[in-house]
This record gives structure tokens, sequence and C-alpha cells, in this order.
């Protein structure tokens, strides 16, 4: 039993493992995650792409679990840029509380102020698994709960870790991303990678052994592929979606 | 496309070059990149679980070794069973000789790019071929939590032992089995985009 009366045990966790891919839809997917989630004292859920390099938050969501409200006002406002737990969600490889995101990030005004405006919804303590994705920067799954400071311990911990990790990778399933059509060849892929790491078209063509002429057609169809002007655009997009990773 | 070489530890003389070249690398990856030990004299890294019950498979690219895995059937000592046998509370410490443990994998830092054509989805699609054509049930050991889900993204099933623990430099950590079935294979094959057989062999194939 934790502090405030939670109560979860290691077959919990084990069973939602066991029957996560049963879920064919995300709706159904996300009753059962927040129904486990609630019994370690977090209300809230968002299961989300993490947005890098200015990329808007909304069109990453998979699971939406958040307060009435503070999701469009999160959105309008695009506080993923300034609140400091989505910031260290693309940078932690392992699961962390709210509270351990470094003070230098927690600190800044701009997102004192939306942890202040969060607690007006109910959302005063969390905590955040993240994990790799075929499609984003990375995943991550943010629990949120209206108590004060709550702490969960390092087995509950594990426990939803290892539920939030599972529940990631089957919302992906579900959403089809393994099923979509590569976005760039092999060969794209590694010109562009070249490109990435300051290889100009004549050292590609050599490395490659193919002409100048067929990496400049290799970079038309990435930029063409990936909606950009430029290979310096094309880059950034490219190590942003994990098509490259130089 | 890599060429997916299969030799046992008893075999290792019939890729001597490339052996060396392997110990080399994982000496880089294991121990100065990871710092999982001790830096040793010969810049070479071995453990305990390099001995006749270890099956390699050695992906090669114009020769050069670029990938690889160290495969060793549960009746045997195995990482999990003698190291972290603790991480097994659920499902028990495996045992049966047709669950194979899985474990040194590493790709050559150029070569580590994302992607379903990876190199390193490539070495997977050849260790689940490996473990079909033994007629194994599950492949698998212990790996970190962070990258698990990419197992689900190659169309493959995992089931956990136990529950996540912190090792020391390498995150949280699972030990985690994958189902060896003939629609894993289909499912990464696809994902790849071929459908050919990537295991070579010089001399005999191994048992």
């Amino acid at each position: 039993m934790q502090a405030g009366g939670h109560s979860v045990t290691d077959d919990d966790a084990f069973d939602f493992v066991a029957r996560v891919d049963e879920h064919k839809t995300l709706d159904s997917l996300l009753t059962d995650l927040r129904e486990q989630a609630s019994r370690f004292g977090f209300e809230h859920l968002i299961l989300t792409g993490v947005p890098v390099g200015g990329q808007r938050l909304e069109p990453l969501v998979a699971l939406n679990g958040w307060p009435e409200g503070w999701f469009e006002r999160y959105v309008a406002n695009d506080y993923a840029r300034h609140d400091a737990v989505c910031v260290h969600a693309a940078q932690s490889f392992r699961p962390f509380a709210w509270s351990e995101v470094p003070r230098q990030l927690l600190e800044r005004p701009a997102c004192r102020r939306i942890h202040g405006e969060a607690t007006e919804f109910g959302l005063l303590s969390g905590y955040v698994v993240t994990m790799s994705s075929e499609h984003h920067w990375n995943t991550a799954v943010s629990f949120g709960s209206p108590e004060d400071g709550l702490v969960i311990d390092k087995r509950d911990r594990a426990r939803l870790s290892l539920m939030a990790t599972y529940a990631g990778a089957h919302a992906e399933d579900i959403l089809g991303f393994s099923n979509q059509p590569r976005v760039l060849t092999d060969r794209e892929a590694e010109v562009l990678t070249h490109f990435a790491v300051g290889r100009t078209a004549g050292m590609i063509a050599e490395l490659l052994s193919i002409s100048e002429r067929t990496v400049v057609q290799h970079s038309e169809n990435f930029r063409r592929k990936l909606g950009v002007k430029s290979t310096v655009h094309a880059v950034a997009v490219a190590i942003k979606r994990r098509l490259i990773m130089p | 496309m890599i060429e997916a070489h299969v030799f046992s530890y008893g075999q290792r003389h019939l890729y001597a070059d490339e052996w060396d070249e392997w110990l080399r690398l994982r000496h880089q990856v294991y121990i100065e990149e990871k710092r999982w030990h001790e830096p040793n004299a010969d810049r070479r890294e071995t453990d305990q679980f390099d001995n006749d019950a270890a099956t390699y498979i050695l992906g090669l690219l114009d020769g050069k070794v670029v990938t690889s895995a160290r495969l060793i059937p549960c009746n045997r000592p195995t990482l999990v069973s003698d190291v972290f046998p603790h991480f097994c509370e659920r499902g028990g410490v495996p045992d049966r000789p047709d669950w194979i443990e899985w474990t040194r994998t590493l790709t050559v830092p150029e070569l580590r790019s994302g992607g379903r054509q990876s190199i390193l989805t490539q070495l997977c699609a050849a260790v689940m071929e490996y473990c079909l054509l033994e007629g194994a049930a599950k492949v698998g050991g212990i790996q970190e939590l962070f990258f698990l889900p990419k197992w689900k993204h190659l169309g493959w099933t995992t089931t956990p032992l136990g529950l996540p623990q912190e090792i020391e430099g390498s995150g949280d950590c699972v030990v985690a089995f994958m189902d060896v079935n003939e629609t894993a294979l289909a499912n990464i094959r696809s994902a790849m985009g071929t459908d050919r057989s990537l295991l070579h062999h010089r001399g005999e194939r191994p048992r």
C-alpha cells in the first residue's frame, strides 16, 4: 500500500502486458491504461510523439487523457516548446518524475508559468516514460496526478514503466505506422547521411562510385519527398523523423 | 544487404580475420564506449560466454564485419542465468534448449542509422531465420526497456520475464524473449522489402 492509499501488484502490470494487443482502438487502449494509472494515483495521461525542433504537439498525440480544457490551451499556446517536462522527454532514455527534470529547465519563467497553470487543471505531479519510436523522435507517456508531490516507489515505477512501454508500442501499431511505406530509399538515406556529416556532392559521388549528377538526382528526390527546399532542411527533418542517424 | 555468416565457437578458425576484427569492435563498443569493463591490454573483448555453447552470426558487408550476434541455448550458462537471474522474477530463469539467449549485438558506428532497412534490422532478420532453422521457440535476453518497442515495429511479439530494473551505465533494462515463428520472419522480411535468406556458411552448417 502506498502513502496515498494506492495499490498495484505485479499481476496488474503483467496482465496488462498480456492483454494489450487485444485493444483494437486507441480509445479502448486509453481507457485501460487510464484505469491502471489511476491505481497509482495518476488520473491523467497523454501518450504522444515528443515534439522536437519546433514540431507542433497536436498531430503527434496518440492517446489524449489530459484534463478537459488543458490540452486545448497547451496546444493553442504551443506550450510544448517551453514545458520542461516535454523538453526533457526528448532527451531522456529513462523514465523520470516531473520533479526530477533538471532545475535549469524547470525554473525558466515560461515553464514556471505553464506549470502554475497546470495546477489549476489538477496536474500537480507526474511521471514520464520515454521509448523509441519508429515514426517520431521518440514517444512518451506522461502521467499526471492532482496530488502534490505524489511519490511512487521503485517497484511501482517499474510496473508503470513496463505498462507504458507496451502501451506506447501498441498505440503505434494501431495507428498503422508499421504498415506505412518507407519514406526514403536506402540510397537516398545514404546520400543524405553523407551530407549530414558535411560531405559535398563531389565527395559523396566518389565515395559511392556514382556520378555527381546521380547524387544531385538523389538530393532532389529526398528534398521533394520531405517537402523541403534545401539539403540543410532535409537533414534537419530526416534526423527529427529518425530517417537517418548521422 | 549483409551476408550473415553463421558459425560455432569451434568453427571460429574458419573466420580468423573476421573474428579478430569483431573482438576489436567489441572492445571499442562495450569497453571504450559503454565502459562495461576495464580496458584489456590487447584491446579485444571476450567473456566467459564465448565458449563451446555459443553460435555466432557476423554480418559482413564488402568483407568487413558491420554487425553481430551471439546465440546460446538457455540450457547452458547464459548472461541471464549467471548474471541477471533476478530479472526473471515473473517468468523464471529460462533453462530450455529451445530458448536462445541473444547477446553481443553491435553495429559499427557509421552504419547505425535507424529505419526498417537498417543493418540492425537485417541482423535481426538473420537471427530469426537462424532460430527457425534450429527449431527454437523463443529468442531474447537482457535489453534496454527504451528500445523494447522496436520488436513490435518489426512485427515480433515479446514477453517480459520480470519487471525492468536499472543497470548502472545501461539505464533501465528488462529480460524479454521474442516468439520464434514463420510470422515473425515474414513480418521482418516484409519490413525490409526482401524475402531472401541472409544466412551464409563456410564449411559445415554449425549444429
